[in-house]
């Protein structure tokens, strides 16, 4: 029969050098979780760490009581394996997104650059070309420089949003959208 | 406490019991992570890492087998305490009698009988 805990044990706050290791660690333990771990998760594991290396330091050291919990990247690995599989990826659309507008915005950058080159033949017009679906424009001339730029349907943004869309999977936040498959996850 | 001597053991062996002993160890009282692991190590597991045992109770706690309650503390951040469910209880029964049984196919495996000489090859025509 579990007999209930009346209150936790107290123990010695550690000095500052230990402070700061302890919180090295869990720092490097959160940059390292997965970036879907849920925040209120996150947050109650690094208390909860935080509350138990101070145990464990009591008894030994904070070295040691870090040495114990192993390298930050391996526990945060086996924390984020721990997450259902078929949660929706809002990290991984972040970045999809943003991969896509920097790729985006490369291209446009190299293009632009080779119409500079042409520019001050083309006069005070400047030299216009499209890239896919946005019109460039570069001025350059004595008088004037410039880049500009003109799109008639924000394509770019909807190739983001179908980026997002397509890696973060928002669908699964709705449970019953989430298939059949079962958790990944080992069982105990 | 018994004094043992310092075993080698084998990470995977001991990662597949090692939910059944901390649901095993939290049946008779309530822990909190630190707390859990020198008691795992006062039963014999002196070389079980805290590393290895907070993913554990994460998982059980995941799969129900496990629930947690905060307690204040005198000094510093709340701890977070851990008590089986009748779920868990359940899955610990179940845990037990199945190691159980492998433990017996194991012993039966391991105990050494008469060696037997290897049959000859026949011969080809």
């Amino acid at each position: 029969m579990t007999a209930p805990t009346p209150a936790a044990p107290a123990v010695p706050r550690p000095g500052l050098r230990d402070r700061l290791r302890r919180e090295r660690y869990l720092l490097a333990l959160v940059l390292w979780l997965d970036d879907d771990y849920p925040s209120a998760q996150r947050r109650a594991l690094v208390e909860q760490l935080r509350g138990d290396l101070d145990a464990a330091a009591a008894d030994t050291s904070m070295h040691e009581a870090i040495r114990s919990l192993g390298p930050a990247r391996r526990l945060a690995a086996e924390y984020s394996e721990l997450l259902d599989p078929r949660r929706p990826r809002w990290g991984l659309g972040a970045a999809a997104a943003a991969g896509w507008l920097t790729v985006w915005l490369l291209a446009a950058a190299v293009f632009a650059s080779a119409l500079w080159q042409v520019a001050p033949a083309a006069g005070a017009d400047g030299a216009t070309a499209r890239l896919l679906w946005a019109e460039l424009t570069v001025v350059n001339t004595p008088r004037e420089t410039s880049v500009g730029w003109q799109e008639g349907f924000p394509w770019t943004l909807v190739v983001a949003l179908a980026a997002f869309v397509a890696a973060a999977r928002p669908w699964r936040a709705v449970p019953a959208l989430r298939g059949r498959a079962g958790r990944a996850t080992g069982q105990s | 406490m018994a004094e043992r001597p310092p075993a080698t053991r084998d990470p995977q062996l001991l990662k597949g019991v090692l939910p059944m002993l901390v649901l095993a160890l939290l049946r008779e009282q309530d822990s909190y992570g630190y707390e859990l692991v020198t008691r795992l190590r006062d039963s014999g597991l002196t070389d079980v890492s805290t590393g290895s045992v907070y993913p554990v109770l994460t998982r059980l706690e995941r799969d129900g087998h496990l629930a947690s309650y905060l307690v204040p503390s005198a000094q510093g951040p709340a701890r977070k305490y851990y008590t089986p469910t009748d779920a868990g209880l359940t899955h610990l029964s179940v845990q037990r009698r199945s190691w159980q049984q492998l433990g017996d196919v194991v012993a039966v495996v391991l105990t050494p009988g008469p060696r037997r000489a290897r049959p000859a090859p026949e011969a080809r025509p």
